[in-house]
């Protein structure tokens, strides 16, 4: 059970979106990680299935998923990131009317349905208007119907998105639940939300893959180290112009600032122990101010 | 010789219940092996479908049978057909554009049966029921003696025909997403074909096999916007990110 994609490309005129994208998936969480723009959603896009690569392949078990077309649909559970319902449908309705796109028999279906509702907490609401959700039944209710065909590969365009904190938490855990014996691609810009669930991650920049590994692998591969220190309210300013800042905390006598940078950025910084948002600003995160690192 | 034939049933009441189970369980592990057939598929379709648009438009149709019935002129009667052909189609446009208005294509497109069968499905639902319903209404305007078979083809299929080309071709169309846009183009449609049929030099202007070539034209517009549509549908999600 692998997923392999090859030198993927797609272009939008002169614009590559994703740029020779390679990767090998097997079963597991992985964590698509990039800043707004980066090419997560295209490349999802294309797993998906909803669009042609422009070069490259992707390929499910030695064959290529355009070639399979519905067998490979039939393995694919997908939520998008501002997924559309039928506003009048009930979460039952929906259920059942998503079921049907997806070939399932109804006494199935219902069987399926009943359980899903249960596991992702719905059973209650069943009846309720989707346009009567609040933001996390929905996504809930989307996440239902991803898993509806019990897919080997679910893929998941930011799920997390204008969630509360406490829907975040329980999002998180469900994703984790449902998880296993299947590829899980998450993508987010929310480093918290695939720091707890991911097995791997794939950071993604300008639609080439920057980086890759778990957690831990990133955090010690992080070319610049991280600094703690304490500088006075006159120089916080010129600190966030001359490095990449990953926190500004205000105390009495001026502000304790996390940094990431090679150089040591004051005469009292000290190293700290890095975790995943600082990799995520040591590879995507940019100075407020210009270049020239003078403080 | 009685006492030889009698026998009891003991009825265990968990083993009942355990073969019940067990042939649940077997029948739903067979039918999860199969996949739902496209008949099965065009009902559950049905299924989902609003049929107050379908009660809109019979009902459209019966006001319109009233009004030809009183109508005194028969250029009154070719007005209210020209206008009606519009109209019908337009009354079933937010079932038909249902999927786009509500962005729901993205994961309509990436099921086992995707966009292309679930436009096939409604369509051809739509059109038989649609059929059906001008049937009816041909039967009782002829039985009324105020439609000819020619008048039902020239006033209300060509503009209808022209109607359901425009909702087709901006259906299928990646630029166009949107609904208000393409019942506006019906209603300017619409403007130009009452424009036409109210002008009556315009209208005693146009020769028999000019009608028939604008409706075979029409018809053979239709059919080619839905053969690309279904062949093309794929380009409807290969929009350009908004960013870029």
């Amino acid at each position: 059970m692998d997923l392999r994609i090859r030198d993927l490309t797609k272009e939008f005129g002169d614009f590559k979106a994703v740029d020779h994208f390679s990767y090998d998936l097997r079963c597991g969480v992985y964590g698509l990680l990039g800043v707004n723009g980066a090419g997560k959603t295209t490349l999802m896009r294309m797993l998906t299935t909803l669009m042609k690569p422009t070069s490259g392949q992707i390929i499910w078990d030695g064959e290529d998923i355009f070639a399979m077309d519905g067998r490979y649909r039939n393995l694919l559970g997908y939520l998008p990131q501002d997924f559309g319902y039928y506003p009048d449908f009930s979460i039952y309705d929906y259920l059942m009317y998503i079921a049907a796109l997806k070939g399932i028999r109804p006494a199935v279906a219902k069987q399926r349905v009943k359980e899903l509702l249960k596991q992702v907490g719905l059973v209650k609401a069943r009846y309720k208007k989707m346009k009567t959700l609040s933001g996390g039944m929905k996504r809930r209710a989307g996440i239902a119907q991803a898993m509806l065909n019990d897919p080997k590969i679910l893929i998941l365009d930011e799920p997390t998105a204008g969630l509360d904190p406490s829907e975040r938490i329980r999002f998180r855990n469900l994703i984790s639940e449902l998880s296993e014996d299947r590829i899980v691609l998450l993508s987010t810009h929310i480093v918290s939300d695939i720091e707890y669930i991911a097995g791997d991650i794939l950071l993604m920049k300008d639609g080439c893959l920057s980086v890759s590994g778990t957690a831990e692998e990133l955090i010690n591969s992080m070319p610049e180290p991280v600094w703690s220190c304490t500088v006075p309210k006159s120089r916080i300013d010129a600190c966030l112009k001359a490095y990449k800042v990953a926190n500004v905390k205000t105390i009495p006598v001026g502000a304790e600032l996390r940094i990431v940078s090679r150089g040591r950025p004051t005469e009292d910084a000290v190293r700290v122990v890095p975790t995943l948002e600082d990799v995520f600003l040591c590879y995507f995160g940019e100075r407020t101010g210009d270049s020239d690192g003078t403080v | 010789m009685k006492a030889l034939f009698r026998f009891d049933v003991i009825c265990d009441e968990s083993k009942i219940q355990k073969t019940i189970a067990v042939s649940k369980e077997a029948f739903l592990s067979e039918e999860s092996e199969q996949t739902v057939s496209h008949i099965e598929f065009l009902y559950q379709q049905c299924k989902f479908i609003k049929k107050r648009w379908w009660l809109m438009q019979g009902l459209l149709l019966a006001f319109v049978c009233f009004l030809i019935n009183n109508s005194e002129t028969d250029f009154t009667v070719r007005r209210i057909l020209g206008l009606t052909g519009p109209l019908f189609v337009i009354l079933i446009y937010p079932e038909i554009w249902k999927n786009r208005s509500y962005d729901a294509l993205e994961i309509e497109c990436t099921t086992f049966y995707t966009l292309r069968s679930i436009y096939a499905a409604r369509l051809t639902l739509f059109a038989w029921v649609d059929m059906a319903l001008l049937s009816a209404f041909y039967t009782v305007a002829t039985l009324l003696s105020r439609v000819t078979l020619w008048e039902m083809l020239t006033q209300f299929m060509l503009p209808f025909n022209v109607t359901c080309c425009i909702c087709f071709r901006t259906l299928y169309s990646k630029r166009i997403n949107s609904q208000a846009l393409s019942l506006l183009l019906c209603v300017l449609w619409a403007g130009a074909w009452s424009v036409l049929v109210l002008n009556d030099a315009v209208f005693r202007a146009i020769s028999v096999p000019a009608w028939v070539s604008l409706l075979a034209a029409s018809v053979f517009f239709m059919g080619y916007t839905l053969y690309r549509g279904q062949r093309k549908w794929q380009t409807i999600m290969e929009v350009k990110p908004l960013w870029i």
